[in-house]
């Protein structure tokens, strides 16, 4: 397929104005999907293919469509540059290849390759200040972020499963489909690997595929249906959506109007279709032909998001503060808690402890845990009895500082403003950079 | 008499030069000489800074106070004209008018002073006493007197109007700032800016001082635990809820990041009947913030309350009868829980609206179908349709078409737009461009590590290095990468911004100094004072090493040789002794003192902080030398 056209900036934008293509009378858009024979949308929690027979990342501009980089073997996972002109992708110039990141201008020309890992690398998004991206390593999809002109990758995630990004909210945080529990839930963390949490913490069915809309909510698929997180509650709230089956992300033509990948009826393909409320419209110009259309993303300019200054300084590992471990969702009896043991995830995965440090009677503890490890606290009691213990892992960046409001405490709760016992006791934190000896 | 302070119509570079030389003339430097001798320099752009607003009963009329043209401004709201600008004292911060509406207060704070205005002839009448730094005047139900917050003094004046004598001064709390009348009149509502005296690295305790207008007495004090920053309190028709706008800061927690509520809860107090106990109730989001709170407007049916929040540039609406049922539906662990609760605001607000910058004070018809904003970096009212919950008009106060460097710094400064989510700006912490009184705990130096206690933030210029250890060598180091990477945890400005705001903070002006006479004479005590800072022997004639007496370290026009030093001040968890020596200029406002803020007063300074006699000899000094010591201080 070779379009004889320029699909250059002004081209497009001309046709956004003009109103040709489109379902009904919508005015036009352009943008881009991912056509796929097939589409395993479970893959991504076991870390698999999610297209097995192959995809095409289309462009479409009005009722023109083409391939976004012709002569590829495969390609997904598109995304716009802030000034609309260029995308990034991930591809495969050969069947055999592994997937890797590429960047190429949204009016053709030569593609750039961003990645250089070995092993499958997709799911990139532009970064005010670089590029970040998720590659398979032994432990999983990992986050990695690269500077726009290439050179050394920094990790920005280390526990164990995948973590794929999503989107890069507006506010410079990063989103990323991580595991929890049986399924995915959203996470965020900063540009430099610190900070990760969950976005919140209601933990619902198989979060994943997450984007910022512009009213600042956050929409995602879950179990084939949207949800959406506000900024003003803590609990995942409903979308309004006509029945059918939904695969994530959405991508937003305009306020309350997104191109979804959506089906009526389980077992029919993916189309793409405008949704604004309840109702949803086929998009025409993205026919399929009975394949998959999936990942629609508008090629249009769109604010960069904020930079992050990093903090992060020359430490031996990363010190973590608890302000009040009985803050928490879990029921934690007041004055229940005599010390936090804090477990490592080895390099063969099994647990190890790497020991404990005293809670104070206000709850508070102060730790360096080692750097860049899954790592995860366990509440005991004087008798040495688990009270309350993570069921997942974190970690955080070495040189790191992060303190945190209770356990399990939910992004709604700001600090009590106190000075935390733990530093009357002493500024330098219980070191807990090796492993104790003890293991689960 | 009028002091005239310096700045705003001044060059900052001529206030120094011409400090400079006073001080070079004549050891006992008086800045009001500076003030003289810069009256020949051209003036710069004054912009009118609207600050406070009041309606006329009838709704026709709207005064809005200009605190940048030192006037008042009056405007016919059926033509949307200016009736007349009324010049009144210098840095007016409040208005109010009497219950007949005849007469209309301007609280003048730098002229400490109140004027009467005749609401007919729109001409003042009257210059009324005042205290320290008068910030709210309002007048009792049956117009016979006039209370009046008084910043500095932390006090309320009582003015008699008939006489126009001030009767009593009642002990209010520390930055006494803004007033309200109880719609029976039998009670006075005061706020203050500055937390009560504490414990040090203690949570900061604020209150709300209820004054009996019957009997002129404070009759309570309602606890506000854990707030600093009070600011305007409003009272529904009905008298029986009571809100107070205010800051819940995070200081004595290591602010490592922001997100969450890390560094300032901006909620309202709740208080009367309609609640019972004071209850706290956030105004946040998870991930969005709407700070600082300033004013609030109760609509007259108490079916809404507008707060204005004047870093995020616009006004949230709160669902009264919502918030009141949320409210009681609480358990008493759940009402103080809710505080920080940030999901909790989802059951209240019911809208935010977008205005102009620095929205501030705000003035609600009598039917309160609309709503008028001051937005004070903008130079405009804005008018808010209710129903709709939009703008729906502006009103123009005729500001310079050009912003000047120092202008577009200002507006910056009062910008919460580049804290992370919009979470704070530099006006949270220095509050109206001074200090908060509190002691921050920063992260890059560690957790629980080189405690710093927030500076004054005027006349700044020339008092380089900044930072307690003296680690940012100017302006632009302080408040760039510095406050990027560990305040604002955001992107934030470019170098036009910075250079614009470093404008704005060198051309913040030192307020008229209270303790010094007009004429530069220093009382006895003061000149009691003055020998002992001055001294060179101590009393037993001993003498004292040139290292160790007070005018060495504290000399120029700052009071600060902007050395570092070891004055023996230093806490086991200082990474350093050594500490940057601190100006002395308008030292009376900014207590706590030291680089911690581990002294509650100037004497604690000496009297426990310096046993070894390592910061200036003062061990031989009796109590009452000290006092005359501090009475010198407070001149400078």
């Amino acid at each position: 397929m070779g379009p004889a056209f320029r699909f250059g900036s002004a081209w497009w934008v001309a046709a956004l104005f003009c109103g040709v293509g489109g379902g009904q009378n919508a005015p036009a858009i352009s943008y881009i999907y991912t056509q796929a024979a097939r589409y395993e949308a479970d893959a991504g929690l076991q870390g698999g293919e999610r297209f097995p027979a192959g995809a095409a990342a289309q462009l479409v501009s009005g009722a023109v469509r083409r391939e976004l980089a012709p002569g590829f073997a495969a390609s997904a996972d598109a995304v716009v540059s802030f000034d609309g002109l260029r995308a990034l992708f991930a591809g495969k110039q050969r069947a055999s290849d592994p997937w890797e990141i590429w960047e190429i201008g949204i009016e053709g020309g030569k593609p750039r390759k961003v990645s250089s890992d070995p092993d499958d690398c997709i799911a990139p998004f532009y970064l005010p200040d670089g590029i970040v991206y998720a590659c398979r390593t032994s432990a999983g999809f990992q986050l990695f972020r690269v500077a726009r002109a290439g050179g050394d990758t920094v990790q920005l995630t280390y526990g164990p499963g995948h973590h794929i990004p999503s989107d890069v909210l507006r506010d410079g945080r990063i989103l990323f489909d991580g595991p929890h529990q049986a399924g995915r839930d959203i996470y965020t963390i900063y540009p430099d690997g610190t900070g990760v949490e969950t976005y919140r913490c209601d933990h619902g069915r198989d979060r994943h595929a997450a984007r910022e809309v512009s009213s600042g909510d956050i929409v995602f698929e879950t179990g084939g249906r949207l949800a959406r997180f506000t900024s003003a509650r803590a609990a995942q709230m409903d979308v309004t959506q006509p029945a059918g089956e939904v695969a994530g992300p959405v991508a937003e033509i305009a306020p309350g109007e997104w191109l979804v990948s959506y089906r009526p009826s389980p077992g029919a393909p993916y189309r793409l279709y405008r949704m604004r409320g309840g109702q949803a419209l086929p998009e025409k110009a993205a026919d399929a032909s009975g394949a998959n259309a999936l990942q629609p993303v508008l090629v249009r300019p769109h604010p960069a998001p904020k930079r992050f200054p990093s903090a992060i300084r020359e430490r031996a590992g990363a010190n973590l503060l608890c302000l009040n471990a009985y803050v928490s969702k879990l029921k934690i009896a007041a004055g229940s808690v005599h010390t936090a043991r804090v477990w490592e995830l080895d390099d063969q995965g099994t647990p190890v402890v790497l020991g404990q440090a005293p809670v104070e009677s206000d709850g508070s503890f102060f730790i360096m845990a080692p750097g860049e490890r899954a790592i995860r606290f366990e509440l005991l009691d004087r008798a040495g009895k688990t009270v309350a213990a993570e069921k997942g892992w974190f970690w955080a960046r070495r040189g790191e500082q992060r303190v945190c409001v209770g356990c399990h405490a939910g992004p709604e709760h700001s600090p009590e403003n106190a000075q935390p016992l733990t530093l009357l006791r002493s500024t330098d934190p219980v070191e807990l950079l090796k492993p104790a000896g003890g293991s689960q | 008499m009028e002091i005239r302070p310096p700045g705003v119509d001044m060059s900052v570079d001529a206030v120094r030069t011409c400090a400079c030389r006073v001080r070079t003339a004549a050891h006992t430097f008086s800045i009001l000489l500076a003030f003289t001798c810069l009256s020949a320099t051209l003036p710069t752009p004054r912009y009118p800074s609207p600050i406070e607003l009041a309606l006329s009963p009838d709704g026709a009329r709207l005064y809005v106070v200009c605190q940048g043209t030192d006037e008042l401004v009056a405007f016919d709201l059926r033509t949307r004209a200016i009736l007349r600008r009324i010049p009144v004292g210098r840095e007016p911060k409040s208005v109010a008018l009497s219950r007949d509406a005849r007469r209309i207060y301007v609280a003048n704070s730098w002229s400490d002073t109140v004027s009467e205005i005749d609401a007919a002839s729109l001409e003042v009448v009257r210059k009324l006493p005042a205290g320290m730094e008068p910030t709210s005047a309002i007048p009792d139900r049956e117009g016979r007197y006039l209370y009046v917050a008084n910043r500095i003094g932390g006090d309320i004046s009582v003015v008699d109007l008939a006489s126009g004598v001030e009767t009593k001064r009642l002990d209010a709390a520390p930055g006494a700032s803004y007033l309200a009348l109880s719609p029976d009149g039998s009670r006075v509502y005061g706020t203050h800016l500055y937390p009560n005296p504490g414990q040090f690295r203690a949570p900061p305790e604020s209150e709300i001082t209820v004054i009996d207008a019957a009997r002129q007495v404070v009759a309570e004090r309602y606890r506000l635990h854990n707030v600093a920053g009070v600011f305007h309190v409003a009272l529904s028709a009905d008298g029986r809820l009571g809100m107070a706008a205010q800051l819940r800061p995070k200081n004595l927690v290591p602010l490592a990041h922001v997100e969450h509520g890390w560094v300032f809860g901006n909620s309202i107090s709740l208080f009367g009947e309609d609640v019972g106990e004071v209850v706290q109730i956030p105004i946040d989001e998870l991930d969005r913030y709407f700070t600082p709170p300033f004013d609030i407007a109760i609509a007259p049916d108490k079916s809404a309350a507008y707060v204005s929040t004047s870093g995020s540039d616009s006004v949230t609406v709160i669902d009264l009868r919502r918030l009141l049922e949320f409210v009681r539906s609480k358990s008493p662990e759940e009402k103080r829980a809710m505080a920080n609760d940030l999901s909790a605001s989802a059951n209240y607000v019911a809208a935010r609206i977008p205005v102009g910058s620095a929205p501030k004070g705000l003035a609600l018809a009598p039917d309160g179908k609309r709503l008028y904003v001051a937005n004070r970096t903008g130079d405009t009212v804005s008018i808010v349709d209710t129903a709709a919950r939009r703008v729906s008009g502006t009103l123009s106060l005729g500001a310079p078409a050009a912003l000047t460097p120092e202008r577009r710094g200002e507006r910056l400064f009062y910008s919460a737009r580049f804290g992370f989510q919009g979470h704070f700006g530099c006006a949270n912490c220095h509050l109206e461009a001074t200090q908060d009184n509190l002691s921050w705990d920063l992260e890059p130096d560690g957790f629980g590590k080189d405690i710093v206690d927030n500076r004054l933030l005027e006349w700044v210029d020339g008092t380089e290095p900044f930072k307690w250890n003296g680690g940012n060598p100017n302006l632009e180091t302080e408040c760039g990468p510095r406050t990027e990477t560990f305040f604002y945890r955001s992107q934030s400005y470019d170098q036009e911004q910075l250079a614009d705001l470093v404008r704005f903070l060198k051309s913040i002006p030192l307020r008229p100094n209270r303790f010094r006479a007009a004429n530069g004479e220093l009382t006895p005590a003061q000149e009691r004072g003055q020998a002992i800072f001055e001294r060179t022997r101590k009393k037993d004639g001993t003498p004292i090493p040139q290292f160790n007496q007070c005018p060495v370290c504290h000399s120029g026009p700052h009071y600060t040789n902007k050395e570092l030093v070891d004055v023996g001040s230093g806490k086991p968890t200082d990474r350093s002794p050594l500490v940057d020596v601190p100006q002395l200029t308008n030292i009376a406002l900014s207590a706590p003192y030291l680089h911690d803020g581990s002294a509650h007063t100037l004497e604690e300074i000496w009297t426990v902080f310096n046993p070894r006699d390592t910061h200036g000899v003062t061990n031989d000094l009796q109590k009452d030398e000290l006092n005359d010591l501090i009475e010198y201080l407070k001149t400078l």
